[in-house]
């Protein structure tokens, strides 16, 4: 039935559509027949014509009336009505330009720029490793809550007790990181290695640029010596040699065959790492040391509809078994994250929630903006509507009409829109390339669809609803009373201005709140970047020695090479001090179990950890970490002197609270079965962070490196100017002493920590410029409202002028409004942004909420001086106005 | 729309598919058709005439085509399409079936 239906009507509402001259004649012609034909029958009667005529007339009742019923009929009369609406709705927008592209501005920014800077926060936020479908694929981490860590890796125990377990994934697998010596090819260097299981690059779905990955199915000893490259390595070692593969290459002496080389984005999958060699974790026999050793990184596939929570649960039964089992696993626990979970550090997390929210209070500024801005236009327009309903149109056909002009705003403004975030994104990308990984990412950075979505519905929403607000109360109105008298307009002008002004309010307070948790979160990526780092960074140049144990086997020769190296390194022009180091600050140091004093003897598993550093004596000099108390090392602090140490703050007050700990002893232990090693505390060092994004501060131990001589070191130098001009000729200093010592990555430390800091400042940018919206659209907010006040209060102006009031008294006047609008905002806002410094302050670091203080006095002065910008130029206007065209023109 | 406040509501419709069931005519037959078979006693204007005719014509159920009348007139002529047809028949039936129904509640004798 149906469709035979439709082949019937079809063509006729296409026909009424688009043949709607036609289809009106038509009826013309049809109605005028009948009036001929029955006037005819009445002359027939006996009336003359004129009588016959009218008779017909009223027998058809109105004729238009009666046509428009006809037309009706047609069901696509809505079509064309409303692309009448559309017509007249253009041209209102053309006669309004001042209000159209007021909303369409205030759109574009609402929808548009707020979500670009979403996107691009976001993508940098929350970027995914290149792999396949980096959703399934989940890392194992360690926790162990006596010992207050909470993401470590885990041991080859653990790791072969979770792949012999009951098909837990799809695929588990395990990576070890690894420095050696990389020989053979140009200057001997220093490279990262992964030991990874076979099956590693097919779990994270990734092939080979050029050869191959490592075959799962191959044993150990068929692929032992086989190596996969990275991109980096091919290039700067091999010189993109198209032939490398089957080629060998010599790490730490041993001579490995190159199978497959990495594509060029494969370094931002986790740790960039140079080579990758194949490790079962199995095969060997284990020292117990080496299965104890706390190194392996897992990752895991889930399986196809293996939910997170079942493999955590899964998990665990096996990782509590085994500590039931062995004692070194006791207090271990097993948590299953999520790449994102596991990669993307804690504050991070509350960047990403301090984000959404920032959109959405830009929002709905916006939102607000466009409401108050329809609404003042609406009162306005009453009369037209007033005179539009008089005669005769029904509400339904008012409100299709208004449907029609707010749709033109929100397509206007939708589009404004799209070319706004698509430009933002644009920007913003090339703002991003800070880095190469950065760079890499915003490559890939699109504008982020569903929030593109969910700001553009929700500003068309308003606009709809304000839009069409008009006719849904108009009808409730007494026309006649708005129709007659000027009263009624001005009373209800007054409620509208009323509403409005309470738009403009909470515009404002919102404004002063978004500025407020801005400036905190600006201040609070200042002193994370300045303040906690506990050390000063520029000027100095970094680079990492790893001495072979085939040429230097004793710690004696090792420690002589350093203090050979120093002493050349010092005497080159340009170096102020230089030092050795084990590790730098911020690169997570390996722990250090200790006792505190001497008398002390815990079980190895309870003893306290700390940050270990190993160092010679002008560490302290080169990174400028200040000795709060004692002395730093010096040349007399040898492997034949009382063995020393310095330690930090924080241990001092959690382990010698109340004692001056200058003399008293601290037992360190290299490893869990090592013999305790007594050393005198000479020193108190000023915190330094561990790793990037440390918020808490940890106990940490400096040791003299000729203490405790190791054979990878790093060198580190102060240097007058630019620290990478010192590169070569410190390069130069190693190989005088040794032609093939490889000499790893030399850098500015800047440069290492670098990619965090800039990483903070872009967002520092991005939060500000959201703040920059929003105070531009409560500027846009104020202006309309005065501008609206005066046009309202026209009649009034002409009335006081007439009676004597001066220009300055009606600058004032108006001018007074707009402060009094900004005022009463900052007001609200102010306590609303005490409320929200705390919670950004206590959720991102407890303590820092009262530089909030700053900014609360900051905010409401420049809300304040955009009020008086905005009000200014319609108080100019009002200045002007002519009391003879005022009152007339009542 | 259509809604002849003197008309049962939904019977305009029935009533002109049933006349032009007969035969193809013009509005003005229609009209004069209309008040010749149902006396005065079913007064519908001329006034709702045309819309519910045009409201046929758009549901599929008549057919409207311009011919030449016998005086010489171009006039437009309605006729019942298929999808009409058995509109009609339904819309018949339910009236037949609402109709005896009501008759029986009226006839209904008193306790």
């Amino acid at each position: 039935m149906r469709p035979e239906h439709w082949l019937y009507t079809i063509p006729l509402r296409l026909r009424s559509l688009f043949r709607r001259a036609q289809a009106d004649q038509h009826l013309d012609d049809e109605l005028r027949d009948h009036l001929e034909r029955k006037t005819e029958e009445y002359m027939a009667q006996g009336m003359t014509q004129k009588e016959a005529h009218r008779r017909a007339r009223i027998d058809l009742g109105g004729i238009e009336q009666t046509k428009e019923r006809c037309r009706d009929a047609r069901r696509v009369n809505w079509i064309q009505d409303f692309m009448q609406d559309l017509r007249y709705g253009l041209r209102i927008l053309r006669k309004n330009p001042g209000f159209a592209s007021t909303v369409i501005l205030t759109l574009g920014l609402g929808i548009g720029m707020n979500s670009a800077i979403f996107t691009v926060t976001n993508g940098f936020l929350l970027r995914e490793p290149p792999i396949t479908d980096p959703s399934s694929v989940v890392m194992v981490t360690m926790a162990n809550a006596s010992k207050r860590f909470e993401r470590n890796p885990a041991t080859a125990t653990e790791f072969l007790a979770l792949r012999g377990g009951p098909h837990l994934f799809d695929e588990i697998a395990a990576l070890q990181l690894d420095n050696l010596p990389l020989t053979g090819h140009g200057d001997p260097e220093s490279v990262t290695v992964a030991r990874v299981t076979p099956n590693y690059f097919e779990l994270l779905g990734v092939p080979a640029r050029a050869g191959r990955t490592f075959a799962p199915e191959m044993t150990q000893a068929e692929q032992e010596f086989n190596a996969i490259i990275s991109y980096d390595l091919w290039q700067r070692t091999f010189g993109a040699d198209p032939g490398i593969i089957g080629k060998t290459l010599t790490l730490a002496g041993q001579i490995y065959t190159v199978i497959g080389i990495m594509p060029d984005q494969f370094k931002y999958a986790f740790v960039p790492c140079a080579v990758w060699i194949p490790d079962s974790f199995d095969v060997r026999p284990l020292s117990s040391a080496q299965s104890e050793k706390r190194d392996l990184n897992i990752f895991a596939r889930l399986r196809p509809g293996q939910t997170l929570r079942h493999a955590q649960v899964q998990t665990n039964a096996i990782i509590e078994r085994l500590a039931r089992n062995s004692p070194t696993n006791k207090g271990w626990v097993a948590n299953v994250l999520t790449l994102q979970d596991a990669l993307i550090e804690e504050g991070t997390r509350i960047a990403v929630l301090l984000l959404m929210g920032l959109v959405v209070f830009v929002l709905l500024i916006a939102c607000a903006n466009v409401a108050g801005m329809f609404l003042a236009r609406y009162a306005g327009r009453m009369t037209e509507f007033d005179v539009r309903a008089a005669l005769g149109a029904g509400r339904l056909r008012l409100i299709q009409q208004l449907l029609a002009e707010s749709l033109l705003f929100a397509l206007f403004g939708g589009a404004f829109a799209l070319l706004l975030s698509d430009w933002g994104v644009h920007l913003l990308r090339a703002k991003l390339s800070f880095n190469a990984e950065t760079a890499w990412l915003s490559g890939k950075l699109e504008v982020d669809s569903s929030v593109f979505i969910f700001t553009c519905t929700t500003s068309f929403l308003t606009v709809l609803l304000f839009g069409v607000l008009p006719a849904l109360t108009s009808s409730k109105l007494e026309i006649q009373s708005t129709l007659h008298g000027s009263g009624g307009t001005r009373s209800q002008g007054r409620r509208e201005s009323r509403l409005r002004g309470g738009f403009v309010v909470g515009q404002i307070a919102l404004t002063i709140m978004l500025i407020a948790a801005t400036g905190t979160s600006i201040q609070l990526v200042i002193s994370e970047i300045r303040a906690r780092l506990g050390f000063d960074p520029q000027g100095v140049l970094c680079a990492g020695l790893s001495l072979p144990s085939s040429k230097y086997p004793s710690v004696q020769t090792q420690a002589a090479f350093f203090s050979e190296l120093l002493q050349r390194i010092q005497a080159l022009p340009g170096v102020q001090s230089a030092a050795v180091t084990q590790e730098i600050p911020e690169s997570f140091p390996r722990r250090l179990a200790f006792e505190p004093g001497a008398d002390l003897a815990l079980k190895p598993e309870e003893r306290p950890q700390a940050g270990g550093y190993f160092v010679s004596p002008d560490y302290f000099r080169v990174i400028r970490i200040p000795i709060l108390k004692g002395r730093p090392f010096s040349a007399s602090d040898s492997a034949l002197s009382t063995r020393v140490s310095i330690v930090n703050e924080s241990l001092a007050k959690q382990y010698f609270p109340n004692t001056d700990p200058i003399g008293m002893f601290i037992r360190t232990y290299a490893g869990p079965s090592s013999p305790a090693v007594s050393r005198q505390i000479v020193g108190v060092a000023a915190d330094v962070i561990d790793r990037v994004g440390q918020t808490q501060s940890v106990p940490q131990i400096y040791v003299p490196f000729t203490q405790n001589p190791m054979s990878s070191m790093t060198v580190v130098l102060r240097v007058n100017g630019d620290p990478t001009t010192l590169s070569a000729p410190m390069r130069a200093s190693v190989w005088a002493i040794d032609k093939d010592q490889p000499i790893g990555d030399v850098q500015a430390m800047t440069q290492v920590i670098g990619a965090k800091g800039s990483g903070d400042r872009f967002l520092a940018g991005l939060l500000a410029a959201f703040a920059s919206i929003a105070l531009g659209l409560a500027t846009i907010g104020i202006f309309g409202v005065v501008a609206y006040i005066v046009a309202q209060r026209i009649h009034e102006i002409g009335v006081r002028m007439a009676l004597g009031a001066q220009k300055r008294d009606i600058f004032q006047l108006v001018l007074g409004r707009g402060i009094f609008l900004a005022a009463t905002g900052t007001a609200v806002g102010l306590i609303g942004s005490f409320a929200i410094i705390r919670i950004v302050a206590s959720a991102a670091y407890s303590d820092s909420w009262l530089h909030g203080l700053l900014v609360l006095a900051i905010a409401p002065a420049i809300v304040v001086s955009a009020a008086v910008v905005a009000s200014c130029i319609p108080a100019r206007r009002a200045m002007r106005v002519d009391p003879m065209v005022a009152l007339r023109y009542e | 729309m259509s809604k002849p406040s003197d008309l049962v509501q939904g019977t305009l419709d029935m009533l002109l598919l049933k006349i032009l069931a007969l035969e193809p005519m013009n509005g003005f037959a229609v009209s004069q058709r209309l008040k010749q078979v149902s006396g005065d006693v079913l007064q519908a204007s001329d006034g709702s005439l045309y819309p519910a005719l045009h409201k046929l014509e758009q549901e599929g159920w008549i057919t409207a085509e311009w011919k030449t009348s016998e005086y010489g007139r171009r006039a437009k002529y309605y006729s019942l399409t298929r999808l009409g047809r058995r509109q009609l028949e339904k819309e018949a039936d339910n009236w037949g079936r609402l109709s005896s129904a009501i008759s029986r509640v009226i006839k209904l004798k008193e306790a």
